[in-house]
């Protein structure tokens, strides 16, 4: 009986384990995620009304990032200017990730609606409220 | 010895070598440093031994400026001060905050942290604060519950706090007065008059006063005032008749420069993952605990003042009223009973919002502390109306400038460029640090920390103190505490009121001979 329960718990306890990142590689994979408009670590502390509010003010106060395609190729272009393919969620997610850090290091960031966050992110906010 | 001046023969002489006004943590500090030496010290308290109500009237005084607690409830009169009301935080100073910083009008002292370190450690044993350990790594090694957030320490970096239990030094420290033969305590002792040489060079005596109608002379060698900020002030600029704008204030200085903390919730912190950070935490038997400071290096690079941010559950923090909120009763007893009430309600309410929040420890409110820069228009000046003992009674003006709330938002933008850097979580201003106006809201408290309006300096023109906290041209005059600091640092004032108190006793006793 002991042995059963153990089993049992220990097979939960395994599954919950490994659900974690096998959900986060079927999110990136799914063609409903888009990496490019979802900032990652913002929509865990934001819904989507505050990453549209977000977005909505960056676009107001950066006029000239005010459009879908200008956004989409600053968001897809790497250091050498080399663009990702949008199809790749998983490369998409990647160079994000890269690039938001690489912002909060050089203080590349914007203060909008009180909250810190990178240049990336904010451009992300912006596409978000764009579609 | 204690003796109760209102039982005293009217107009009786008191003589002695040291005579020290007021008997707060500054001048019990030095009192007990005197003990069992041949000199005899004179403590004069305008209070007794509890509180009442009929003395703590004498500090009452109007306010104007940025809103701030009523002037009746903000500091105690009676043996052992403030210290009978204060919650015990301390921490050391930073050696920039005794620079000469040129982003900031009036910085400066004429001495240096080491100055003052010196007699840090006897300070902190007469706060019981513990072992003299400031260093993070210390307390990291000490207690393994214990993680420091990793940030770049040239942005922000753990600053260590020590809590005092808090000391009550009226309690603590009187018998020790009390018994200390060679120290003469008089209680109903309040100073309406200081006297000074014809030549204004040196103070031949003060004249005391109390309810009961007897007024007395003390004469001694050296004079030390020690009754805080506003009451060191008051007592100088009252002093007029000799001087018509009152003892040591030939350049206009006393009273000016008055500061104090600008305390306010900041914003929000999220963290990716939960964790209490215990290192910063703050709960009820905390000994030791980190704020999150601006380092040095950010402060002159961006032009803002020292300041740091502690961390609460955002359960708790999103909750908490203003301190000049709860603090608004010219009783100092009933403000301490709503601070109480207000805390009893509020633990109540936490627990059970623990109990219903999935996880209090993935998001911290954030709370900043900040000093205030030394501004000439922030002040005690003189009030038309007198006290029962017809003493011109002390009005108060706080003012605040825009450098107060940039490095408010500094901070706090810094902290948020910390965690997203390495990826801890994200960072929510509070609104007012996103709106337009320069300075701080009205809901900005202080921390009950008195400082400035008798400024040190070595040049008269720039301070009422030198650097061995004499008064410029009166040779026998001495100020002792927080009043006397040409910059108020990012930490409460406490223990470096004492040390600088020890720091002056120790030099009048290296000088007691040379100094008259």
């Amino acid at each position: 009986m002991k042995r059963r329960k153990f089993l049992w718990i220990g097979s939960a306890v395994v599954l919950a384990v490994a659900s974690v990142p096998a959900y986060r590689y079927y999110k990136r994979k799914s063609k409903f995620y888009n990496p490019l408009v979802t900032p990652n670590e913002l929509s865990r502390f934001c819904d989507e009304g505050i990453i549209r509010d977000i977005g909505i003010s960056y676009r107001n106060m950066t006029s000239a990032e005010n459009e879908k395609k200008k956004l989409t190729d600053l968001l897809l272009a790497d250091d050498d200017g080399k663009l990702t393919g949008e199809w790749d969620n998983e490369a998409v997610f990647e160079l994000i990730d890269k690039k938001v850090r690489k912002d909060f290091k050089e203080d590349k960031l914007q203060v909008i609606k009180g909250w810190v966050i990178s240049t990336t992110e904010a451009r992300q906010c912006a596409l978000f409220s764009l579609t | 010895m204690h003796i109760d001046a209102r039982q005293l023969d009217n107009q009786s002489i008191i003589e002695g070598d040291i005579c020290i006004i007021g008997a707060g943590a500054a001048g019990i500090s030095i009192a007990l440093d005197w003990a069992d030496t041949p000199h005899k010290v004179i403590l004069l308290e305008g209070g007794g031994f509890e509180y009442d109500d009929r003395i703590q009237e004498l500090y009452n005084g109007k306010l104007t400026g940025h809103p701030y607690y009523p002037m009746k409830a903000s500091r105690l009169h009676y043996f052992g001060g403030s210290t009978g009301h204060w919650g015990g935080m301390c921490s050391t100073f930073d050696e920039i905050d005794f620079v000469k910083r040129d982003w900031v009008e009036n910085s400066g002292w004429p001495i240096k942290l080491e100055d003052i370190a010196a007699f840090y450690p006897k300070a902190h044993d007469i706060l019981d604060l513990g072992p003299y350990e400031w260093d993070v790594q210390y307390w990291l090694k000490k207690n393994p519950s214990f993680k420091m957030l990793p940030f770049d320490k040239d942005v922000l970096w753990s600053k260590m706090w020590h809590f005092s239990p808090p000391t009550r030094f009226g309690s603590k420290y009187k018998d020790a007065v009390v018994n200390a033969k060679n120290i003469h305590l008089y209680t109903y002792a309040n100073v309406v008059d200081i006297t000074a040489t014809e030549n204004i060079a040196s103070i031949k005596q003060v004249t005391v006063k109390n309810y009961a109608g007897k007024e007395h002379t003390v004469k001694a060698k050296h004079f030390i005032l020690a009754c805080c900020s506003i009451q060191n002030a008051r007592i100088l600029l009252s002093c007029n008749k000799q001087v018509p704008a009152g003892l040591g204030n030939n350049n206009n200085l006393v009273g000016r420069y008055f500061m104090e903390h600008a305390e306010i919730k900041s914003g929000e912190m999220w963290l990716n993952r939960s964790n209490p950070l215990m290192l910063y935490k703050m709960v009820l038997q905390t000994k030791v605990r980190a704020e999150l400071a601006i380092s040095s290096k950010k402060q002159e690079e961006l032009k803002v003042l020292n300041g740091s941010v502690s961390l609460m559950p955002l359960e708790y923090s999103r909750n908490t009223i203003p301190s000049v909120k709860l603090w608004s009763h010219e009783d100092p007893r009933e403000s301490l009973d709503s601070l109480h009430e207000y805390s009893k309600l509020d633990k109540r309410n936490f627990f059970q919002r623990i109990f219903s929040t999935k996880d209090i420890f993935q998001s911290f409110g954030l709370f900043t502390r900040v000093e205030c820069v030394p501004n000439p228009d922030s002040r005690v000046v003189l009030s038309d109306e007198k006290d029962e003992l017809g003493m011109p009674r002390a009005n108060l003006h706080w003012a605040l400038s825009p450098i107060d709330k940039k490095t408010v938002y500094t901070i706090n933008k810094l902290l948020g460029q910390q965690m997203g850097a390495i990826g801890l979580g994200r960072v929510k201003l509070a609104d007012y640090l996103m709106d337009k106006d320069d300075n701080l809201p009205d809901y900005t408290s202080g921390g009950w920390h008195h400082i400035g309006t008798t400024r040190m300096s070595d040049d008269p023109k720039t301070g009422v103190v030198d650097a061995n906290c004499k008064v410029h041209g009166i040779n026998n005059l001495h100020i002792a505490g927080a009043s006397c600091y040409p910059t108020g640092g990012a930490v409460n004032p406490t223990l470096t009121c004492v040390a600088i108190s020890l720091r002056l006793s120790d030099h009048l006793k290296k000088n007691m001979k040379a100094i008259v």
